[in-house]
């Protein structure tokens, strides 16, 4: 796929690095959000803020209320209580427009009229943004994601993936500020996939915040500068590398070729290892504080109780781990 | 920001452009008036010149009559299926995320639902003058084209197509079916006409003043209906199925379920609600039940649920969503056993009226 700067106009250049604290402009921001209905409660107490430019995974199971999060946001349904501001405009029942105006949503279901053909159904989106010169725009949309050949077809004759690169082309269609995307490679093939990731990136580097949902959790560490973790509420933020170390002690992991004789004796008596243990023969989990100042002493000690090393390494914990890790808390606790 | 014409256009064109691409709504909206032509010119065309001026009156009347069936039920099933259609094809969401206001998404539809409305309508009363001109015996002709005639159809043909595309959309924005709402928007599109066939058959007679002023009365019922139904035009509801509802009346959750049979033996009256089967379109959802406004259980179909409470005076309404009961006050005392029963509306009037009086959606009654 093409970068979207042809779409856009020109931008101020992208202000964020990775917003931990302090984020700089946030252009996105949710305060004490609720949203209940009837006496089920959706989302409770939501607090977030996003950045000009941030890719933002926002993760959760289904029914975590994600969808009913965007819906808030993109303005379709009312909060309970909270308050909030999208694209730099307050959440209120005067500012619907206004807001709606500056930002897109592509829901999972792509929702594109199968009887009109692909231009026809930008035609209508186009119309609505009260886009001038709206056929170049719609090819330069259809340009950034490989859909140029597809323009006359009905949509009813397009395969799942496609129809979702459509629905992609229709969000770009009127320059966002932020771009809600849910499940946007859902159904896509590998090199699609990997085409969706591109133009994420592309359109990052054009300081568009991208507010992503997504149950595909190597793609949300793949592109986002940072993550929320949701379930109802929101249970932790941060870029993975944090969220990781937040959760998980930071360790070391060693294989030998056979099981040591005496580990105690091998792992005891180095300052840089906190706690040791086992869980097969010839395989050791080391805490430290600091891997790469601890291997180095590790791999002495070994050498030195002839040991046969066959590697060491910082354990590495995914975001699947963290994530998985904070809903089975959930799970446990609904257990109770 | 105001009204933008060029976002209800861009609705407008969509419409078009499906209908043409749909060959079987093209069908079907010129199969419908070929049916409701071919009686008014066999009436017409073999009316005997002998025929008495009675006789004559009374069958002009009714073809012309047939004539305005056209711009009431035509659009009625074009505009019944304007919001529960996208909604059920997943494309109103992607819509409603647009800057689009609703009073453009509705006149859009309105104006979609209307254009080929009044074309097959005029068409057909065209052919059908023709037809009269060209075949029907010159004393007949010379009554058919009385300019009171020819005003009723060219006045109230809009009018009548625009009463029914509001209350097909207003049906169609509350309603959860396509063909749910296409029946009730039939239905519901008839009435007016009941006062045009008065006109046409001569019982009221047609004066111009009187046509004007009937005129000005569909046009004042057109606003209000266009104005209606923004108000029942609720994103929220047609996302998630879910009325947006103040803070106040929402539970989060506090208040126990009451059981069946529960009573607590410090609290000596007992509320006794049943549901009884039935009730247009309230599906298997259970109803909410409000005591003293204030949300404290539910109630399935053909359930009962007994509810302990303390003797004096209190408020019972059933919901479920926007539709309700009519709020009923009681008295109970020490030991008494207070029974209600409650069902879903039963009367179409009566739930047409609803979407207006949301408090007539379900009957609730002391036993």
């Amino acid at each position: 796929m093409t970068s979207p700067r042809s779409l856009a106009g020109p931008r101020s250049a992208p202000a964020l690095t990775a917003p931990s604290g302090g984020l700089p402009e946030p252009v996105l921001a949710a305060e004490h959000l609720t949203k209940c209905f009837g006496d089920r409660t959706a989302v409770d107490d939501l607090n977030l803020e996003v950045a000009r430019g941030e890719v933002f995974g926002f993760l959760g199971p289904n029914g975590a209320g994600k969808s009913t999060t965007v819906r808030m946001f993109g303005t379709l349904i009312a909060p309970t209580s909270g308050s909030a501001l999208v694209a730099g405009v307050p959440l209120g029942p005067g500012n619907g427009v206004e807001i709606r105006r500056r930002i897109s949503v592509m829901p999972e279901s792509p929702g594109l009229y199968l009887r009109l053909s692909v231009t026809e159904n930008l035609e209508l989106f186009a119309g609505l943004y009260g886009l001038r010169h709206s056929s170049q725009r719609i090819g330069r949309a259809l340009e950034a994601v490989n859909m140029s050949g597809r323009a006359s077809d009905t949509c009813g004759s397009l395969s799942k993936g496609l129809r979702q690169r459509v629905a992609l082309a229709r969000a770009l269609l009127n320059d966002p500020q932020v771009v809600f995307l849910d499940e946007p490679t859902a159904g896509l093939d590998p090199v699609a996939t990997r085409e969706v990731h591109e133009l994420v990136d592309s359109l990052r580097q054009h300081a568009v915040t991208v507010f992503l949902t997504t149950h595909r959790l190597e793609e949300a560490e793949r592109l986002c500068d940072r993550v929320a973790i949701f379930n109802t509420t929101l249970r932790l933020t941060g870029t993975p590398d944090e969220l990781r170390r937040r959760l998980f002690t930071r360790a070391l992991e060693v294989r030998t070729l056979a099981a040591l004789p005496d580990p105690g004796k091998v792992f005891d008596g180095l300052p840089a290892v906190e706690a040791w243990s086992s869980d097969q023969p010839g395989s050791y989990i080391l805490r430290v504080s600091e891997p790469s100042a601890a291997a180095p002493a590790v791999a002495r000690s070994l050498v030195a109780a002839g040991a046969d090393v066959l590697a060491i390494g910082e354990r590495q914990h995914s975001l699947e781990d963290v994530y998985l890790r904070l809903i089975d808390d959930d799970v446990e606790v609904e257990r109770r | 920001m105001s009204f933008s014409w060029g976002r209800a256009s861009a609705v407008l064109r969509k419409e078009l452009r499906d209908y043409r691409h749909n060959r079987f709504v093209i069908m079907t909206m010129a199969m419908l008036p070929l049916i409701f032509i071919a009686l008014p010119v066999v009436d017409i065309v073999t009316i005997p010149a002998s025929a008495s001026n009675a006789r004559l009156d009374k069958l002009i009347g009714l073809s012309l009559l047939y004539m305005l069936l056209i711009p009431a039920i035509v659009p009625s099933v074009l505009s019944a299926y304007s919001v529960v259609g996208e909604r059920e094809q997943g494309t109103l969401e992607p819509v409603l995320t647009t800057p689009l206001r609703r009073e453009e998404f509705l006149v859009g539809k309105a104006l979609a639902a209307l254009v080929p409305a009044l074309g097959i309508a005029y068409a057909v009363f065209g052919v059908f003058l023709v037809i009269a001109a060209a075949f029907a015996h010159p004393g007949v002709t010379s009554v058919l084209f009385d300019s009171s005639h020819l005003l009723v159809q060219l006045l109230f043909t809009p009018l009548l197509a625009g009463w029914s595309i509001w209350v097909g959309i207003a049906i169609s924005a509350r309603s959860s079916d396509v063909r749910v709402a296409q029946q009730l928007s039939t239905f519901a599109s008839l009435p007016p006409l009941a006062l045009v066939a008065l006109m046409s058959l001569n019982v009221i007679a047609p004066t111009l003043g009187l046509a004007l002023g009937l005129g000005a009365a569909l046009l004042v019922l057109d606003g209000l209906g266009w104005r209606g139904v923004s108000l029942l035009f609720d994103r929220e509801r047609l996302v998630t199925g879910h009325r947006s509802r103040p803070a106040a009346r929402v539970s989060t959750g506090g208040l126990p379920r009451p059981a069946v049979g529960e009573r607590s033996p410090t609290v000596p009256a007992t509320l006794s609600l049943t549901r009884k089967w039935g009730g247009i379109m309230q599906g298997g959802r259970p109803f909410e039940i409000l005591l003293d406004r204030e949300l404290v259980g539910d109630i399935s179909s053909q359930g009962t649920v007994e509810l302990p409470l303390q003797p004096g005076r209190h408020t019972l309404q059933i919901g479920i969503g926007r539709r309700t009961s009519p709020t009923r006050e009681f008295d109970a005392s020490e030991g008494e056993m207070v029974r209600f029963w409650c069902r879903g509306q039963l009367f179409w009037p009566l739930y047409l009226a609803s979407l207006i009086k949301a408090d007539l959606s379900i009957t609730l009654k002391r036993e």
